[in-house]
């Protein structure tokens, strides 16, 4: 009799790569599916609706004071945007401001953020935390600090008080330097250095290497970032409040107004900045898309 | 159009010590060595994008760096031309801009610097992509775009940082005849980086072997593959590699274990064997071979129809040997397993 041979160890079929999940069953993935569907379209439902609100009764036909009940459409209200003259200059003395204030930050903002990504220094960990303070601070405290201090810089001076143009662009420019930066900053993360070494290698000095590589790759964070300044500083009401004066910017008026009547123009112009921003951020997208594709081609 | 250097940086996790690196006229040299030894802040110092801590380096006549007078040249005006490890070109321009870049930043004329920067685009076969954007271009293309750049501005010295690193398998052989063929027609001087020892011995003249932040090595490709003096570099060539004290008996290793040799030398010294001229046998081998040792197989690479197994011996081996010849003594891992090696086939040189 011979010995039985060592059969070799048969080789393990591989493991089904189908596997079967038992749980969860099917019915209750459609189930799921479908409860996340509805879950979301409320979440989008909750933002939008106060936004349609102020677009539809831009279009009341309203003829009480207050512009709350719907009386029937009208195109009146659009035709006639700017009938209320108190308005329409609380509307541009903030886009005025708003502007002013954006440049100047983008500015400050933008070298801020170049030098704390770009470089180590002492005290780079102060300066970020400085950054974020007027983010984190309540916006009332930094109302009332700031109006204290611009009527103290007068004092004792026969005129009590600073409080004005001047003031508020002061104001907006301190937050919105904290907005740029660490937007911009943010954007500068993932940015390759070593471009800048590439430039020089090139013959190119450090003022052209700035002007011709660094800064071009930077202008879509530095854009992203005006949008937004902007778009706070129109929109910034207690600070503003507090360091006004005598000037009535488009968030105070709207605010005074609601005391005592609410004009239709009012929905109309808030239609109009909504429009207009919808109507930035769908083009930048669209030139995002075609630089990808144009560059996927 | 001589380079001259001698570099010591020192980046406190990481310094180079006393490199020095010479490249002819005309030559190509190659800084060869594993990750993270140094080769690219060697080339960085020589751009003057890394300070150096002592040394000094020399480009023909100018003196460009100098830390004993204090002279430093800044890397905007070593006219150095340089092609880094991804191309590294501007995202935001065209490639014809790109090209166009280095003469522009030099004072040339709008038109003049496109017209250059086309004949550039021309020489390298890619001139069909001027008006594309980087982010549309293969590696291989990108990295024509680069040589091209790096050549419009007329350099007295080309860097190369690992030009071939980023590009798949597939296209890195055409790029790598493409990158030889301009550098033999590129008059001045080339400096390259690899940690590929194929992309070393293909584009350079010479090999300076760079690890752990020195020189360890310098030589022709071939010398470097024959004689090699670090572990390193014997992986790199896949020979084994043993340094030890020579005699008349052979070369003594550390571990008391002899290497006979058919050829005589003394004092320290490299043997070196090929993993080809090593052979493996299921049972103590009778016969001729000198040297012979009994050993555990720790594990086999499979490489083509050959296999290379790596033998834990008392003198540690690796062989080359067949498939057939593996499917026949059946080895695995753990496998016992006899090695001879003649003692022609030893090679000695002294350390």
């Amino acid at each position: 009799m011979t010995a039985v041979q060592d059969q070799p160890a048969t080789v393990d079929a591989p493991a089904s790569v189908e596997v079967q999940r038992a749980f969860p069953p099917p019915w209750l993935r459609r189930v799921g599916s479908w409860f996340l569907s509805l879950y979301a379209g409320l979440g989008l439902l909750y933002l939008f609706v106060p936004i349609a609100v102020i677009v539809a009764f831009s279009f009341n036909a309203e003829d009480s004071t207050y512009n709350i009940e719907w009386d029937g459409f009208t195109f009146d209200n659009w035709a006639d945007p700017f009938a209320e003259q108190g308005l329409v200059d609380a509307l541009v003395l903030s886009l005025k401001i708003a502007a002013i204030a954006t440049a100047a930050a983008v500015v400050l903002g933008g070298l801020v953020a170049l030098a704390l990504t770009r470089y180590r220094f002492q005290g780079s960990g102060f300066v970020n935390l400085f950054l974020v303070l007027p983010l984190t601070t309540p916006e009332i405290v930094l109302g009332a600090s700031l109006a204290s201090l611009f009527i103290a810089r007068t004092y004792p001076s026969p005129v009590p008080d600073s409080r004005g143009f001047d003031a508020v662009l002061i104001a907006h420019i301190m937050f919105c330097v904290s907005f740029v930066s660490l937007t911009v900053k943010a954007r500068l993360r993932g940015f390759d250095w070593t471009l800048e070494d590439a430039a020089m290698d090139l013959g190119a000095g450090p003022v052209r290497t700035f002007l011709k590589v660094t800064f071009p790759l930077m202008i879509p964070g530095i854009l992203a970032a005006a949008l937004l300044s902007f778009a706070l500083s129109l929109d910034d009401f207690i600070i503003t409040l507090f360091n006004a004066g005598d000037q009535t910017t488009f968030p105070i008026y709207i605010y005074g107004a609601a005391q005592r009547a609410i004009p239709p123009q009012i929905q109309v112009l808030s239609s109009m900045i909504l429009f207009a921003s919808v109507a930035i951020l769908v083009t930048g997208t669209l030139i995002g898309r075609r630089r990808e594709a144009a560059a996927t081609r | 159009m001589t380079l001259t250097a001698r570099l010591d940086v020192d980046l406190g996790r990481f310094a180079l010590r006393d490199v020095t690196i010479t490249v002819a006229d005309g030559e190509t040299v190659a800084l060869l060595g594993p990750n993270g030894a140094g080769k690219t802040t060697a080339l960085r110092a020589v751009m003057g994008l890394v300070d150096l801590d002592e040394g000094r380096v020399v480009l023909d006549d100018t003196v460009l760096d100098d830390r004993a007078d204090g002279t430093w040249v800044p890397p905007e005006q070593r006219r150095i031309g340089a092609v880094f490890q991804h191309g590294l070109l501007f995202p935001h321009l065209t490639v014809l801009e790109n090209v166009a870049f280095g003469p522009r930043s030099r004072g040339v004329g709008t038109k003049q610097a496109r017209q250059a920067a086309h004949c550039w685009l021309e020489e390298l076969d890619v001139a069909e992509l001027a008006r594309e954007r980087p982010r549309s271009l293969s590696g291989g293309q990108a990295q024509r775009v680069a040589l091209a750049r790096a050549l419009a501005t007329e350099p007295r010295l080309l860097v190369l940082d690992e030009p071939l690193t980023a590009l798949d398998a597939s296209t890195r052989p055409e790029v790598r005849r493409a990158l030889a063929k301009h550098l033999d027609a590129f008059d001045g001087s080339a400096l390259v980086v690899a940690h590929d020892p194929i992309e070393a011995m293909a584009l350079a003249d010479r090999i300076i072997v760079i690890e752990d932040g020195g020189v360890t090595q310098e030589g022709t490709p071939t010398e470097v593959r024959e004689q090699p003096k670090t572990r390193y570099v014997a992986d790199v060539a896949g020979v084994n590699l043993y340094r030890g004290e020579a005699s008349a008996n052979g070369l003594r290793l550390a571990n008391g274990e002899v290497i006979m040799s058919t050829e005589h030398l003394d004092g320290p010294a490299f043997a070196v064997v090929h993993p080809k001229a090593v052979a493996l046998h299921a049972n103590q081998p009778a016969g001729t071979p000198r040297n012979v040792w009994q050993g555990i197989v720790c594990h086999v690479d499979p490489e083509g129809d050959r296999s290379r197994v790596h033998v834990d011996a008392p003198v540690p081996i690796t062989a080359e040997i067949t498939a057939v010849a593996r499917a026949e003594l059946a080895l695995a891992e753990g496998s016992d397993v006899w090695v001879s090696v003649k003692a022609a086939e030893v090679t000695l040189f002294p350390a």
